[in-house]
């Protein structure tokens, strides 16, 4: 029954960590060389080049490993991401106020990387489970929702309200893929509207995030920084950009130039050229996943495939948003091209389930 | 067991990946939207935001005397600015700026939260604080280069030079006359600047070189200048006189050689003098010029034919004029007299009644044609045009009064142009303070201003009747002091009544006015001396003297060779008549020295040291061989013998090392400056009594190149 995956899922992941590993090196070069005293400016690049090949092997292994597998360890994540979420949070590392990673030494863990693979395990499963089940309320979303809740809950205690909204966002394409219906979904966006109001208004500095992408200029050097920062360094880049390694914008101007703001530099290196052409391979890689959904005949891989392609393109998608100031910024990074190693591995691994999914396909859509 | 509906998830899949295809349709409307349209705007914005436009400033150009000695010129010192939109903590960094620049701590924290991209913190800071803020590292606090400008030779020319402002703009004088041209262009130096304040490597770096201004050379000779200023203080501090001034030229070219006031002041230090001092009021204000006006009077007469050398007059002391009796200076009248003679006695009814046979329209064309009423053109800020009365309101009695000089308002500087005319041979010429343009190293003339005839006002015969006239005045008549051994002169005194309060007061300005030689004139001098407070107040009699000392020296160093005996001024008045010395102040034995070298007999009268009073007076002609009255007085303290060392050379020296040296000599210090000596004042060789003081200036060691 299986056949080869899908090569159109392997190119697109490809370009996009091979163009990570430059952008990273490059959008990195200043801090690198400030952190290292002058000596190492390619010091974030050679980590990310060690990232990208181990989650390469990552990827790999997925591949050969049969999915259906995963579905009887569901339970393990189901229970495992929880516990580690508790954990992080006596034991995690405490960056700007948030205690969202693990320190491994020289990975750093972030076990809410985790659990957007963990979710897409279990809704995948559950809703395979309970079948037609899904057209009632308390099935369909009411038990679902329990799961995200304490799942969200947890993260926001870290917290870490961007994971929050792209879980949720990863949550509902797939009970709106499994079937959930219309009006109920309905009800599930009111409600998700509804607590991030609650969320951003109870927190000033979020509500001064949501302020400030409606009028940066109020305050260009606070609030207003970031995304006016950002939005110079893409229209820097103009059509064709100042050329890779040329941007200025990472020189201190721009924070997160290697994580959350990648994209800018893009933008600000390689041009309007540069940012459609990332945004064509995601559309490429979101087209070839969804593809694999609807061409695999087991229900179970079908859900795991839209979860997980939904859940890098809404990334890939969001992120985007934020950086050309489209939405309020939530702080999420590009996926396969942003700097970090949990991240990097998970997201891998993801698609190297999807690449295994892909070789069940049926000969025609 | 039923399982989940494929065709649903098959539709809402698709939908799914329709959802995010109109998402990235979106997304790039945005990208098209930054990236292409609003490129340029961001591209401004981002570039304004690094790109550091630090203006460089241009070397203001030099100011050379005539024969290319420096006089100003500029040199980089460092100077501490800061760039507000690069401070981090304005708060914290303002209270460790203030410490180290000992600046108050709001003062600085007002500029660092300005919001501009560029202001100075501290101009002309010690080397210490420069060394201590580049430490301190501070994220928008810099150290630019900036020129200063300094005046080598201290007070010297003062007047003329001018003042210039911390941000190199000239002030006063020529250095605001010329400044267009001394300030240069400011360059640029451009570079990007990451937000921490660091070039950025990549970066473009943009250099404007800035141009250096041009410099001036003077006709400003320094030193004439020199003696000039030297000889003015003396006469100011005898003569008790509020100020002086005196102003040389060359009279066959209007360029001024020197231009000397007391009080002076320093320009490097100018903030620490009262604005009145630095006034150069020779050329900015005008005065009434009483007895020196006669020469216009003289050459306007001659010139209409209305009188001639040999005219006689006839002076019973007094001239009426409708109902006013206008007395002459003498009481009694100088008699029967030829026009030559009246010029010699300053008489006064002769000049009034010249005025009155020229008539008003006559005398006022003579006036205005030799520049009176109106600017010179000299190339000063501020020049005074004098003030003619109006034509309507001249009647009789205001012409008679101009014609002695009263009555009218006029410049020194008119007044000595007015002279140079004369000997010239009837040209009136623009006078000149500036020679030449030259490029910024001054090797390369850019423009020359050649003599600038304005009107011919003297035909050259009246000129040179006029010139024998007024030597006649200076060898037999009342500018008798001003004569100069080996030199013919021609000249005129003047003793002005000062105006106070609408009536003629008890001041005077005492003035001589004249030129030598008298047959190839080199140098026409004005010397004035306002409100002179000693028992004499006479032109002739205070002024003069100097005239002969600056014009004399002058002359010398000017290399015009001395006339031969017979030929000179003392043969032409004979053997028969002898000057009588001013013997005031001097101890007994230099008197009768003196007395005894102008052979001429004394009679000492009470007992003392030093000459109080002497009778005749000094100034009087009298016969070889007369008696002079000397007073004595005990008391007088006009001159204590005090013992006078010889003032060292300090230049090089550290300040321990000139303190060590002139507390040796019994000198006082006054210090200006740090680092090492540059300058002093008074200069090396120089007398001075025991107690006086020695100022020195002192620049950074390294400076000292420009000597």
């Amino acid at each position: 029954m299986k056949g080869k995956p899908d090569p159109f899922i392997l190119l697109p992941v490809l370009m996009l960590l091979i163009i990570g590993v430059v952008m990273v090196t490059s959008a990195s070069y200043p801090r690198a060389l400030s952190a290292s005293g002058g000596t190492d400016p390619f010091a974030v690049g050679k980590r990310q080049l060690v990232f990208a090949l181990l989650s390469l092997v990552l990827m790999t292994v997925m591949i050969k490993f049969d999915y259906h597998h995963f579905r009887r360890l569901t339970v393990l994540f189901a229970v495992l991401t929880p516990v580690l979420l508790v954990l992080v949070l006596f034991f995690g590392e405490e960056i700007n106020g948030a205690r969202r990673w693990f320190n491994l030494g020289i990975l750093n863990f972030q076990p809410s990387e985790l659990a957007k693979l963990t979710l897409v395990f279990v809704l995948a499963h559950y809703f395979t489970e309970i079948g037609p089940e899904i057209r009632h309320f308390s099935t369909g979303v009411l038990i679902p929702l329990v799961y995200l809740g304490l799942i969200c809950g947890l993260i926001m205690l870290e917290p870490d309200l961007g994971t929050v909204i792209m879980i949720f966002v990863i949550f509902f394409s797939m009970l709106f893929a499994a079937g959930v219906r219309f009006y109920h979904l309905s009800f599930l966006g009111l409600l998700a509207v509804s607590a991030a109001a609650v969320l951003i208004m109870e927190e000033p500095y979020r509500r001064e995030r949501l302020f400030s992408f409606l009028d940066p200029m109020k305050d260009p050097r606070g609030s207003g920084w970031q995304i006016i920062q950002s939005l110079m360094a893409l229209g820097s880049g103009g059509i064709f950009g100042l050329g890779l390694g040329r941007s200025r914008q990472k020189f201190f101007y721009l924070p997160e130039p290697h994580t959350d703001y990648i994209f800018s530099i893009i933008g600000e290196e390689l041009g309007l050229l540069g940012t459609l052409l990332i945004l064509i391979i995601f559309f490429f890689l979101g087209w070839r996943g969804y593809k694999t959904a609807l061409s695999t005949t087991d229900t179970y891989g079908s859900l795991l495939a839209v979860g997980i392609t939904s859940w890098i393109v809404f990334q890939a998608l969001m992120n985007i948003a934020v950086v050309t100031s489209s939405i309020p910024a939530t702080g999420i990074t590009l996926p396969l091209i942003s700097y970090g190693g949990s991240s990097l591995g998970i997201t891998m691994m993801a698609l190297g389930i999807l690449m295994n999914i892909s070789c069940e396909r049926r000969e025609k859509v | 067991m039923q399982g989940l509906n494929r065709l649903v998830i098959r539709r809402r899949t698709t939908l799914l990946l329709l959802s995010i295809f109109g998402i990235i349709g979106v997304l790039i409307g945005r990208l098209f939207f930054i990236q292409g349209i609003k490129a340029g705007y961001y591209q401004k914005i981002a570039e304004e935001q690094r790109l550091r436009d630090i203006r460089v400033e241009p070397m203001r150009g030099t100011i050379f005397d005539r024969n290319m000695n420096t006089l100003a010129f500029s040199f980089d010192t460092e100077s501490i600015y800061a760039i507000p939109y690069q401070v981090k903590n304005p708060k914290a960094d303002a209270e460790v700026i203030a410490e180290k620049l000992k600046l108050p701590v709001n003062d600085v924290y007002n500029r660092l939260i300005k919001k501009t991209s560029f202001v100075w913190l501290k101009m002309k800071p010690h080397p210490e604080e420069v060394q201590e803020i580049m430490e301190a590292r501070i994220p928008g606090v810099e150290v630019a280069q900036k020129a200063q400008r300094f005046y080598l030779r201290g007070s010297l020319a003062a007047h003329i030079l001018g003042i210039t402002g911390i941000d190199n703009q000239g002030l006063e004088g020529i250095e605001n006359y010329y400044d267009r041209y001394l300030r240069g262009i400011p360059g640029s130096e451009q570079a990007e600047y990451d937000s921490r304040g660091n070039y950025i490597p990549l970066g473009e770096r943009r250099f404007i070189q800035a141009q250096n201004g041009y410099s001036l050379v003077l006709t400003i000779d320094q030193v004439i200048q020199y003696i000039a200023e030297r000889e003015i203080e003396k006469a100011v501090l005898e003569n008790g006189a509020k100020r002086g001034a005196v102003i040389l030229m060359d009279p066959m070219t209007g360029e001024i050689l020197a231009l000397a006031n007391y009080p002076t002041f320093d320009p490097n230090h100018y903030a620490d003098y009262p604005s009145a001092v630095r006034r150069n009021w020779v050329l900015v204000d005008q005065y009434e010029p009483g007895s020196t006006f006669k020469i216009v009077t003289a050459a306007a007469a001659l010139e209409e034919g209305v009188v001639h050398r040999n005219s006689v007059f006839f002076d019973p002391g007094f001239l009426v004029v409708e109902d006013r009796r206008l007395r002459c200076w003498r009481a009694g009248g100088h008699g029967s007299q030829t026009f030559t003679e009246a010029v010699e006695n300053s008489c006064n009814p002769v000049f009034a009644s010249l005025a009155l046979r020229l008539g008003t329209d006559k005398f006022l064309q003579y006036i205005e044609a030799f520049g009176f009423g109106q600017q010179t053109g000299v190339d000063f800020p501020g020049e005074a045009k004098g003030i003619i009365p109006h034509r309507s309101r001249i009647k009789n009695v205001e012409l008679a009064t101009i014609g002695f000089g009263q009555g009218i308002s006029v410049t020194p500087l008119q007044l000595l142009n007015a002279l140079a005319t004369v000997a010239n041979g009837g040209e009136l010429l623009q006078p000149r303070l500036v020679k030449e343009i030259r490029s910024s190293d001054g090797k390369e003339v850019i423009t020359r201003f050649e003599p600038h005839k304005i009107r011919r006002v003297l035909s050259p015969e009246t000129a040179a009747e006029l010139s024998l006239i007024l030597q006649s005045a200076v060898e037999n008549g009342s500018g008798n002091r001003a004569r100069i051994e080996g030199y013919t002169v021609a000249g005129k005194t003047g003793t002005a009544q000062k105006p106070q309060g609408g009536i003629y007061g008890q001041e005077r300005i005492a003035s001589f006015i004249g030129f030598a030689p008298v047959e190839k004139p080199r140098v026409a001098g004005i010397i004035i001396l306002d409100e002179p407070q000693g028992p004499v107040k006479y032109g002739g009699v205070i002024a003069a003297p100097f005239f002969s000392t600056i014009v004399g020296e002058t002359l010398k160093y000017l290399g015009v060779k001395p006339q031969q005996k017979g030929e000179g001024m003392g043969q032409s008045s004979g053997e028969s008549s002898v000057v009588v010395p001013n013997l005031l102040r001097l101890p007994r034995a230099d008197a009768i020295r003196i007395l005894k070298q102008s052979r001429l007999n004394y009679r000492e009268l009470g007992t003392g040291e030093y000459v109080i009073a002497q009778s005749p007076k000094a100034g009087v002609t009298v016969k070889p061989g007369t008696t002079i009255l000397l007073y004595y007085d005990e008391a007088s303290h006009y001159q204590k013998e005090m013992p006078t060392v010889l003032v060292p050379d300090l230049t090089g020296l550290s300040l321990p090392a000139v303190e060590k040296r002139l507390t040796e000599l019994g000198l006082q210090l006054a210090v200006s400056g740090s680092g090492i000596a540059l300058r002093q004042d008074p200069a090396p060789g120089s007398r001075l009594a025991q107690g006086a003081t020695v100022t020195v200036h002192f620049v950074a060691a390294g400076k000292t190149k420009v000597e």
